[in-house]
C-alpha cells in the first residue's frame, strides 16, 4: 500500500479570465473531495513570481507531499516547478501540472460541459500525483579529458578547440603519424591550396601541447564506463593499455574507391583517379613527365566528373583547383566535363568562373552519359545532346592524353567495427549517424560519444574546422566542472523478473545496459525513453514516475 | 591580456543568434540577445515543416523548439523590437547603446488569457493573438485600428482588464546601454529581391511567387492555391537559381539552400496533391549535405526535372503561364504551359549589413556577406571580440547555421578565457 499522501490543488483562474469559461467554485469542490486531497486553493496567475511563492509557502505551512497546478501549461513550467522545488524543498518530480484552459475552458463552448472536462482532468492529475516518487540527482566525478579517435586535421583541430577550452585530449591514430588524408594530399586539398604546410604546422602545435596526448599506432578494442568516466581498452604497437576519458570523439576520415563497374574500363598510365593525379602533382619531376609536354605538341587533360556516381563539392573542388593549377604551370587544353558542377561550398562558384576565363573547356552532359572509348593510340571521349543548339543526333569527341577519374567517397572500412565497439549506430551507407541532425548535430545515440568530421558525411574543410569547434563546445559544457549530474534510480530493474533474454539490451537505443544476473541499467546513459520497459517480456523493468501502477491510476479515473 | 566582461551581446534573433545565445547562457555567460523584429525565430519562422508521411529532415522546427528553450534560461536577457545604436570600444570590450521601439505588451508579462480581445471596442478586435505558427509569441497591437492610436486616447481599456499588467500603451522608444566583452553577429540573410530580375514575371503575374511565398502559404494555410483565383494548380514548376550563380545580377555564387528546399517542397507537393505534375527547371542540382544524393534519385522518381534555364514566361487570358524554353535531349525550343510557377530565390546579405559593419568596423567580403578572418576561420572576424554565425557570414542550411553558432560560442567562450 502506498503511503498516505497530502495533496495540495492550486487552480489558477488566469487573472480572472477563466470565470466565464469554468465553475471554479465548483472545481473547488470537486477537488476537496477527491482522496488524500487536503488544501485547495484558487490563484490568479502561477505563471508570474507572486503566486509561486505564495505556492511554496503553503507547502511548507501544509505540509503538502505534491501538488497540482491546474490552469494552463506555460512553456517555462518547468522553470517555474524548479522554482516552488527550491523555495519549498518538495521534490521538482512531485509537482504535477492539469490543464484546464486550453484543453478544457476554451474548447467547450458551454461552461458547463468545460467544467465537467475539467474535474475529469483534475481527477486524473491527482490520481497521478498520488503515486509519483520524488526523484533524485546524483553528482558522479567526471573526466576533464578526451579520448579522439583518428588524427587527421579534424580530430588535430578538436584537440586544440579543447585544449584552449581547459579540457585534455588523447589522440588515437591508427597509422604510425598524424595527419590523414591531408598529408597524402600534395595538391590542393578542397579550399586550402597548401595542404601540406597547414596539416604540419598543426601537427607541430598539437605536439606541443602538454594537454594534448598523442598515441600513434593504436587502435581501440574495447569501450567500458559510461559519459564522464569512460574506460578505453587500446592497442598500441602490440601493448594493450589503458585511457580513461570523459567523452569520446570519432574524428575518422574516408576511403576513396574507384568504381569500375560505373565507367566500364579500367585504371592505367593514362586513366588515373583524382588521387593518383594529386599524388604525382606533389613531385615536380613525375608532374612534368606526366602533364608537361614537348615543343609544339598540345596534349589534351581531361577530368571526368559525375559518372561514377553523383558528384560531390570535395571531388568538384578538386578538379577545378587542380585544374587552375595545371593550366597555370603548363601548356595544353583542359577539359572538364561535368553531369551536375557542385558548386555548393565557399568560393567553388568563383572558381568555376575562373576555370572559364583561364581558358578551361567546361562540358556538361545530361542523358546519355559520356562514351569513353580507349584505343592503343588514344582515348577518346564523346558527348552528345548537351550544348546549346546541337542537333539531336550530333557528337563531339574529344581525344584525351590523360583522363581524370573521380573516385567515389565511401566509409573507412573498419568504421563498423570501432561503432560496434561505441555502441553507436551507422547510417545506410555505412557513415556513422548522428542522433538528431538537427537539434544535436554532433551527438549520437550514445550520451558522451560525439562523430565529427567526413566519418558520418564527406564535407569541405570549413565545415570540418566548425565541427571541430562546435564539438569541443558540446563536450565542454558537460565536462567543464569535473562532474555531471545524473538521475539516480530513473529505470529500475526487478531482479527477481529478470529472466535474462536481453530483450532490453537489443533494443535500447542508446546502448544504455548490459547485464550481470540481471540487466544493469546505465544511470548516466539511460534517457528515460522508456523501449525496454514497454518490450520487456516479463514486465521486470519500470520507469520511475510512467510505471504501470501510476499510468493505470492516471486513465483509471478519466 | 586585458580582462575582459564574462557577458556577450548577440545581435539577431534567428535560429543561429538563439543557437549561440543557448550554448552561452548554458556556461553561465551573461547573453544580450538583440532582435529588430518583434518575434523571435528570423526567417526559419517563415518557413513551413516540409514532412509527408515521414519527416524529410529539413530542420525548420529546430527554431520553435529552441525558442521554447529560451525562455526558461538565466542569465539571458532579451531586447526586442530594437536595435544596435551605437558602439564603442572600452577597457574591457564594447559599450553598446541599443534602441527598443515600444511593443505596447511585455511578452514576458503577457499570459495569454484572451481578456484584452475580447474587451477590445473594435470588431475585429485590434488586439489580437497572431495565427499559430506566427513567428509572434505574444499578442500584438495594430495601431492603424486601435482606438487609442487613431485619436482616442481616452481609451486603455485593454491596458485596465490586462491581468498581468502586461500591456503599457503609453510605452516610447527607449535607449538602453550594455557592457559586454564580445559581440556575435548572427543578423542572417535576405532573400533574393524577386523584381531585380524581371524576367520572369514576378508582380506582373500574380501566379508566379517565389518560394518563401510558398513555404508561408504552406505554414499559414497548410495546403497551396493560386494566388490568382483560389484554385488548386495541377502543373506546378519551379525555377532555381533565381538571383544565385548570377553574374549579370552580381551574385556570383551558389546559395547552397535552393535546391534542397525546392526538392523538399516538391515533395511535398507532390504528396498532398498527388495528381499534379510538378516540373524542376534547374542548370546543376547541388547535394551537398548527409543523405541529399539518396533523397535526390527519389524525388526523380515522382518529379520531372528539366535542365535548362527558361527564357521567358507569359501569361494567357486564362491565367496560364506558358514557359518558354529548350528541350536539350530533343534540341528544340518548347512552350509550356502551368498554373503555378515558383521561383527559387536565393540567399542575399541581410540588408542592414552594410551599415552593421560600418557600425562594428567589419569588412564585407566580395558578395556582400559578412567577410570572415579567413576561409577556414568562419566564426572570427578581423575585428577582435566580434565573432561571426550563421547565415551572415554566407549561406548555409538550417543545420549547418546551427553547427557554425555552436562553433561561434565556443570561439567566444575561449576569447572570454571561461573554462
Amino acid at each position: 500500500m502506498v503511503e498516505e499522501k497530502r495533496i495540495g490543488v492550486f487552480l489558477c483562474n488566469c487573472g480572472g479570465s477563466l470565470d466565464s469559461y469554468l465553475d471554479l467554485k465548483g472545481l473547488k469542490q470537486y477537488s476537496k473531495g477527491l482522496p488524500q486531497v487536503v488544501y485547495v486553493e484558487e490563484l490568479s496567475t502561477f505563471c508570474l513570481p507572486k503566486d509561486p511563492e505564495r505556492i511554496s509557502s503553503v507547502i511548507k505551512k501544509e505540509n503538502l507531499s505534491g501538488i497540482v497546478l491546474a490552469g494552463c501549461t506555460p512553456r517555462d513550467s518547468e522553470a517555474i516547478a524548479s522554482a516552488i522545488a527550491r523555495e519549498s524543498d518538495l521534490n521538482q518530480h512531485l509537482i504535477n501540472f492539469a490543464n484546464i484552459r486550453e484543453q478544457c475552458a476554451w474548447v467547450y463552448p458551454q461552461r458547463e460541459t468545460a467544467t465537467r472536462r475539467a474535474e475529469r482532468v483534475l481527477a486524473s492529475a491527482i490520481a497521478r500525483s498520488i503515486h509519483l516518487h520524488p526523484l533524485e540527482e546524483e553528482e558522479l566525478l567526471a573526466h576533464k579529458r578526451v579520448l579522439i579517435i583518428g588524427g587527421g586535421i579534424g580530430g588535430i583541430q578538436t584537440a586544440m578547440e579543447l585544449s584552449k577550452m581547459g579540457l585534455g585530449a588523447a589522440v588515437l591514430e591508427k597509422k604510425s603519424h598524424l595527419g590523414g588524408l591531408m598529408r597524402d594530399s600534395a595538391a590542393p586539398f578542397d579550399s586550402v591550396p597548401q595542404p601540406q604546410e597547414l596539416i604540419s604546422s598543426r601537427i607541430e602545435t598539437v605536439k606541443q601541447n602538454t594537454r594534448i596526448d598523442i598515441l600513434t599506432s593504436s587502435e581501440l578494442v574495447k569501450l567500458e564506463g559510461v559519459l564522464g568516466n569512460f574506460r578505453a581498452h587500446i592497442k598500441r604497437r602490440g601493448k594493450r593499455q589503458t585511457i580513461t576519458a570523459g567523452a569520446i570523439v570519432v574524428a575518422a576520415g574516408y576511403l576513396v574507391s574507384f568504381a569500375r563497374e560505373r565507367y566500364g574500363f579500367p585504371l592505367s598510365e593514362r586513366v588515373i583517379t583524382q588521387s593518383q593525379l594529386s599524388a604525382t602533382m606533389a613531385d615536380e619531376k613525375k608532374a612534368e613527365a606526366l602533364l608537361g609536354s614537348k615543343k609544339g605538341e598540345e596534349k589534351n587533360l581531361v577530368f571526368l566528373l559525375g559518372v561514377g556516381g553523383e558528384s560531390t563539392p570535395l571531388t568538384t573542388a578538386f578538379a577545378l583547383k587542380a585544374a587552375l593549377l595545371i593550366k597555370e604551370k603548363y601548356n595544353g587544353n583542359i577539359f572538364i566535363i561535368y553531369n551536375n558542377i557542385k558548386v555548393a561550398g565557399e568560393a567553388l562558384e568563383a572558381f568555376f568562373r575562373q576555370c572559364r576565363s583561364q581558358g578551361i573547356i567546361l562540358l556538361r552532359y545530361d542523358e546519355p552519359r559520356p562514351r569513353v572509348t580507349i584505343s592503343k593510340e588514344r582515348i577518346d571521349i564523346s558527348l552528345s545532346g548537351l550544348l546549346t543548339s546541337l542537333e539531336k543526333e550530333e557528337e563531339v569527341t574529344i581525344p584525351a592524353h590523360l583522363l581524370v577519374v573521380e573516385e567515389r567517397i565511401e566509409p573507412e572500412s573498419d568504421l563498423e567495427t570501432l561503432a560496434r565497439l561505441l555502441g553507436i549506430n551507422l547510417d545506410p551507407q555505412g557513415f556513422l549517424q548522428k542522433d538528431n541532425p538537427h537539434l544535436f548535430p554532433l551527438a549520437t545515440n550514445k550520451a558522451g560519444v560525439f562523430v565529427m568530421g567526413s566519418c558520418h558525411h564527406p564535407i569541405l574543410l570549413p565545415f570540418i574546422m566548425e565541427e571541430a569547434a562546435a564539438t569541443a563546445s558540446y563536450i565542454a559544457q558537460q565536462l567543464s566542472e569535473g562532474k555531471i549530474s545524473v538521475f539516480k534510480g530513473r529505470a529500475v530493474v526487478d531482479k527477481g523478473k529478470c529472466t535474462l533474454c536481453l530483450t532490453c539490451i537489443r533494443l535500447c537505443p542508446h546502448s544504455a545496459i548490459t547485464y550481470d544476473r540481471a540487466a544493469i541499467i546505465s544511470e548516466a546513459l539511460c534517457q528515460a525513453c522508456g523501449v525496454c520497459a514497454s518490450e520487456c517480456p516479463a514486465e521486470a523493468i519500470e520507469i520511475r514516475n510512467y510505471t504501470t501502477v501510476q499510468l493505470l491510476a492516471e486513465i483509471g479515473v478519466s | 591580456m586585458q580582462k575582459v566582461d564574462k557577458s556577450v551581446a548577440i545581435v539577431g534573433g534567428g535560429v543561429a543568434g538563439i543557437t549561440a545565445a543557448l550554448e552561452l547562457a548554458n556556461r553561465g555567460v551573461q547573453v544580450a540577445l538583440v532582435e529588430k523584429k518583434q518575434g523571435l525565430g528570423g526567417a526559419v519562422s517563415l518557413f513551413c515543416c516540409k514532412a509527408t508521411d515521414q519527416c524529410n529532415k529539413c530542420s525548420v522546427c529546430v527554431a520553435n523548439q529552441r525558442m521554447e528553450e529560451l525562455w526558461s534560461k538565466p542569465h539571458l536577457s532579451l531586447f526586442i523590437n530594437s536595435e544596435i545604436d551605437k558602439v564603442a570600444r572600452s577597457d574591457s570590450g564594447f559599450h553598446i547603446t541599443v534602441r527598443r521601439q515600444p511593443a505596447y505588451i511585455d511578452d514576458a508579462k503577457c499570459v495569454r488569457c484572451q481578456l484584452c480581445t475580447e474587451k477590445c471596442p473594435t470588431k475585429p478586435s485590434s488586439i489580437f493573438l497572431p495565427p499559430p505558427h506566427s513567428p509572434l509569441q505574444s499578442y500584438v497591437i495594430d495601431p492603424d485600428r486601435c482606438l487609442h492610436f487613431q485619436g482616442k486616447k481616452e481609451c486603455r481599456l485593454c491596458q485596465e482588464v490586462c491581468p498581468p499588467g502586461a500591456i503599457d500603451l503609453s510605452q516610447e522608444g527607449k535607449e538602453e546601454s550594455l557592457q559586454v566583452g564580445a559581440i556575435v553577429v548572427a543578423t542572417g540573410f535576405s532573400p533574393f529581391d524577386p523584381t531585380r530580375k524581371k524576367r520572369y514575371g514576378y508582380g506582373a503575374y500574380p501566379d508566379v511567387i517565389t518560394a518563401l511565398e510558398l513555404e508561408q502559404q504552406l505554414r499559414l494555410e497548410g495546403k497551396l492555391s493560386r494566388p490568382s483565383d483560389g484554385s488548386q494548380p495541377e502543373q506546378i514548376a519551379f525555377i532555381q537559381c533565381f538571383g544565385s550563380r548570377d553574374a549579370n545580377l552580381g551574385n556570383n555564387y551558389c546559395s547552397r539552400v535552393c535546391c534542397t528546399y525546392t526538392m523538399r517542397l516538391a515533395n511535398l507537393l507532390k504528396f498532398q496533391l498527388p495528381d499534379s505534375s510538378i516540373t524542376i527547371f534547374y542548370m546543376d542540382i547541388q547535394t551537398f549535405g548527409k543523405e541529399f544524393d539518396q533523397f535526390y534519385q527519389q524525388c526523380r522518381q515522382k518529379i520531372e526535372f528539366v535542365r535548362d534555364m527558361p527564357s521567358t514566361i507569359q501569361q494567357d487570358g486564362d491565367h496560364h503561364l506558358w514557359i518558354t524554353y529548350q528541350d536539350r535531349k530533343e534540341g528544340k525550343i518548347v512552350r509550356r504551359s502551368f498554373d503555378l510557377v515558383t521561383l527559387s530565390v536565393g540567399l542575399c546579405p541581410g540588408e542592414d549589413t552594410e551599415k552593421l559593419a560600418k557600425l562594428l568596423g567589419l569588412q564585407t567580403n566580395e558578395h556582400g556577406f559578412l567577410k570572415s578572418l579567413s576561409p577556414l576561420q568562419t566564426n572570427e572576424t578581423e575585428a577582435e571580440g566580434i565573432f561571426l554565425a550563421g547565415t551572415c557570414q554566407g549561406p548555409k542550411d538550417i543545420s549547418e547555421s546551427i553547427a557554425h553558432s555552436v562553433g561561434a560560442a565556443a570561439k567566444v567562450l575561449s576569447y572570454l578565457g571561461v573554462e
